[in-house]
């Protein structure tokens, strides 16, 4: 049989044909699949025995309690252990690879060891006694208290943040002239008015209280988270909040009962002069609301008791103006919101002397020579503006900060700290709950090698040989707890009911207001549109929590600005489209996206960085000045 | 009442998704994506390129807001995605009703993408990263899959795995309890798992308030929903429209 070049291409089409229907190629490619999955740029799962431990979540003051799944001594899993557990908590491990982490001392670009950082911040505190001074990014931390003894040691001053969370109960105990605090006990409460305050997103007790069923009636200008949880959304405008307020104490004031309660009140006849001057018709113009639902939110409120109105502001966005937390402590002393009961103080060894708690607001223009930010993990901001006029000049500064954006921008000296669970690290005082507390996580993942915890530093710099951990240790036994464990075990401990110092300074006072500053600032002038900032404080925890806004809708995240359809399409923008926000004081990239605002309002939702470049108005509220929305 | 899980191993598990206590949190994004070792999103990541084995779409009823979490359906009846895989990768496991994705095998054609009628299932453009160091935190029990594949919820498969071998080590084929991590990290309790062979959970599933999503179509999706609000419900029925707006 003669083979023909014919018979070769048939065999050879027949072969090809037959490998193509037989398992053979298809093995390949399966195998090849297999093999490609182990290519060397694949992350690789940990291996090793997998150990599960307890501890309680600090990165806010819930201080949860949580279960944690390791591998090898690091930890890859964190799960509520009896309660419930934010977004924010089931990624707080991530916390320790965080993108933005510092991990090494520096000065400026340079590199440092701890111990020069330290021997300058020294030599600085020599040069200019009694001006050092520590900024605690989260006061009511068990730490907190190293500081403020560690700063009466060598006549330094401890201050805080002005409150945002908590301010309205501070204008209510200066209202009261005496040692009370807000009821801002959701469990118990009715109805809440809350002028713009995230009562449903990070505050530690809202889904047991929306699962019972309070009344909440949310006024602000976007239609936020808590905003669509809320029975009912106020769109309010821009600085409206004084009006609302007062005018919802006008209508009270033909309620009897209001006549007895007016009496306790320091500053009664000026609130009441201001009230009266803003009837619901009016305050409808300045608030931007219908004067009905004015009308029916103040029945509401005082039919409906216990009631309580939060004026507390936005985290992220800053405390309302000084007459709006004015007015709304007027509100809930007239709704008998106060007194509920004290938060007692936490438990200090006898033998301890601490420097007086002053809030930065408090301290003299250029009076700092030597500051220490302690900013121990994400989410805590302040604007800079309102720390920069405490310095004096040449003034040293160190952020003792968990990274190397924000304040470690703004200082000379940058000393890392370690994060949750690589230190006994605690939580601050909820701003929720009628007790006091410590809540220490164990120590259970290695720090990098030059990390150091601000009350370290502090304890160095007044010369302390005691080890900041045995300092913890010592408020641990005066809780009752056993200090040699507390970085194994962690430390959890509440206090029974008791009487205590409300917190912090209190400059809402209604004595401190006239009748005509309230109807000035009940009559506010807004630029249109408006810029309104807000955000949630747990977004910087882990990038996986980009999952809410980028890879979904769910909620806004840094960077996004919301505004109404028809306010996009006037400024010429499409849904989604990069624009930039442009402040004096920077600018940033924001993704527009359309929601559910007033059509006068970008609300943009801000982080931290953000934050720190706010200006403070005279009134104490924050702002971003005179910025705008521009198409990028 | 017995206990949240599936009672044999021959079991049609389900989830009960109570969307009068969803609000919202994305806890259960979260959680789902740290135990399935899902990557954190890219700077540039959209709701159309990102990579979510769960996500919670917000409803926008006129009042108070509502929350529906929509992950794979694990459709029983000609379950589209399997019918139409060309690598058999994805399987509809008998023992458990919950429909497998088996990476390995997949070769990234995406048809069972255009097949799912919930588009539950997402793609994966790149090759996953975590930042520096981060790989360390990932969970041991799930692998990480490589770009060029589709991946979905599993019902967290690695957790059954984990309870599977739990079961044989302490001594035969038993019960076998587990909870996966969206309904164990959600904190309003909205979501429950069970097994549908389980009368009291089946009761559950079929009341009066319930129902699922596209259900005219006959895949049978064994995700329930429950809700007593009505204007929820309407629109959840034009569920496609919403997840595209």
């Amino acid at each position: 049989m003669k083979i023909e070049r014919r018979d070769l291409l048939s065999l050879a089409a027949g072969a090809a044909a037959g490998v193509a229907v037989s398992p053979l190629p298809w093995r390949l490619l399966g195998d090849a699949a297999i093999w490609s999955q182990n290519w060397h740029w694949m992350p690789r799962v940990p291996r090793g025995a997998v150990t599960e431990t307890e501890g309680r979540c600090t990165l806010c003051p819930a201080a949860c309690p949580v279960k944690l799944r390791m591998t090898e001594g690091v930890v890859n899993s964190v799960w509520p252990n009896g309660a419930a557990l934010c977004p924010a908590g089931f990624a707080a491990h991530h916390l320790a690879w965080h993108p933005l982490r510092l991990r090494e001392c520096r000065r400026g670009d340079k590199s440092v060891t701890p111990e020069e950082a330290l021997q300058a911040l020294r030599a600085a505190i020599e040069g200019r006694r009694g001006a050092a001074a520590v900024l605690d990014l989260a006061p009511g931390r068990a730490s907190s208290l190293l500081h403020r003894r560690h700063m009466a040691s060598i006549g330094g001053a401890y201050l805080t943040p002005p409150a945002v969370e908590g301010s309205t109960a501070q204008a209510v105990a200066a209202l009261l002239g005496k040692r009370a605090e807000l009821a801002a006990d959701l469990a118990r409460v009715k109805t809440v008015l809350s002028a713009g305050t995230p009562v449903l997103d990070g505050w530690a007790a809202p889904s047991f209280a929306v699962e019972r069923g309070f009344h909440l009636i949310q006024a602000e200008p976007h239609r936020s988270r808590t905003a669509g949880l809320a029975d009912e959304w106020l769109p309010l405008k821009p600085g409206g909040e004084t009006a609302l307020l007062l005018a919802i104490g006008h209508c009270w004031l033909q309620r009897p009962e209001i006549e007895e309660r007016l009496a306790r009140l320091k500053g009664a006849e000026a609130w009441r002069k201001a009230a009266e001057a803003m009837p619901p018709v009016r305050a409808a113009e300045a608030a931007g609301i219908e004067a009905a639902r004015i009308e029916a939110a103040a029945a509401r409120l005082i039919d409906n008791r216990p009631a309580l109105v939060l004026a507390d502001g936005d985290p992220v966005g800053g405390p309302l103006s000084r007459e709006a937390r004015a007015a709304a402590a007027a509100l809930n002393a007239m709704l008998g919101a106060e007194g509920f009961g004290i938060r007692p103080a936490l438990p200090v060894p006898k033998d301890w002397t601490l420097a007086e708690v002053q809030s930065v607001e408090e301290a003299a223009d250029g009076s700092i020579g030597v500051l220490i930010l302690d900013e121990p993990w994400p989410g805590v901001s302040v604007p800079w503006q309102l720390v920069e006029k405490k310095l004096a000049r040449n003034a040293v500064v160190a952020a003792v900060t968990w990274n190397h954006a924000q304040f470690a921008g703004k200082a000379e000296w940058r000393i890392p700290v370690p994060v949750w669970l690589e230190a006994p690290l605690d939580a601050p005082q909820p701003n929720d709950a009628p007790r006091a507390q410590i809540a220490i996580a164990p120590a259970v993942m290695p720090a990098p090698q030059d990390v150091m915890v601000a009350a370290e530093v502090t304890a160095r710099l007044a010369g302390l040989e005691t080890a900041w951990t045995e300092e913890l240790a010592e408020l641990v036994k005066a809780a009752g707890g056993a200090g040699e464990k507390l970085a194994g075990e962690g430390f959890h401990w509440q206090s029974e009911s008791g009487s205590a110092a409300a917190p912090g300074v209190a400059r809402a006072a209604p004595e401190n207001m006239t009748a005509e500053a309230w109807l000035r600032a009940a009559a506010p002038a807004a630029a249109s549109p408006a810029i309104v900032a807000h955000g949630w404080r747990q977004a910087a925890v882990s990038p996986m929590l980009g999952k809410l806004w980028l890879e979904s809708e769910l909620r806004e995240g840094p960077q996004q600005a919301a505004a109404h359809p028809d306010l996009l399409r006037r400024q010429g923008m499409e849904e989604g489209v990069l624009a930039r926000l442009v402040s004096p004081r920077g600018a940033w990239p924001v993704r527009v996206r359309a929601a559910e605002t007033r059509p006068d309002v970008f609300a943009v939702c801000g982080g931290p960085a953000l934050t720190l470049s706010c200006e403070v108005r005279p009134d104490g509220a924050w702002t971003l000045g005179e910025a705008k929305v521009v198409k990028s | 009442m017995r206990k949240q899980g599936a009672e044999t191993r021959a079991a049609r598990y389900a989830m009960l998704i109570d969307l009068d206590r969803c609000n919202g949190c994305g806890a259960c994004m979260v959680a789902c994506a740290v135990e399935n070792n899902v990557p954190p999103p890219q700077p540039a990541a959209t709701p159309r390129t990102g990579l979510n084995w769960l996500r919670v779409f917000r409803l926008n009823t006129g009042g108070r807001d509502a929350f529906i979490p929509v992950m794979c359906m694990q459709c029983e009846d000609e379950t589209p995605c399997q019918s139409v895989c060309p690598q058999k990768a994805v399987e509809l496991d008998p023992a458990t009703g919950i429909v497998g994705q088996i990476p390995e095998r997949c070769l990234g054609c995406r048809y069972c993408m255009a097949a799912c009628p919930y588009q539950a299932r997402v793609f994966n453009w790149r090759d996953p990263q975590w930042p520096a160091g981060m790989e360390r935190a990932l969970n041991p029990r799930v692998s990480v899959r490589q770009r060029g594949t589709v991946e979905k919820c599993n019902f967290c498969h690695g957790r059954w795995q984990a309870a599977l071998e739990k079961a044989a080590h302490d001594g035969g084929s038993g019960p076998v309890h587990y909870t996966p991590a969206c309904a164990e990290a959600c904190p309003a309790q909205a979501i429950r798992f069970g097994d549908l062979n389980d009368p009291e959970f089946a009761a559950a599933c079929r009341s009066g308030e319930t129902f699922r999503l596209l259900e005219s179509l006959g895949t049978g999706p064994k995700v329930f929903y429950r809700t007593s609000r009505e204007e929820v419900r309407e629109a959840t029925r034009g569920f496609g429209e919403v997840k595209r707006g």
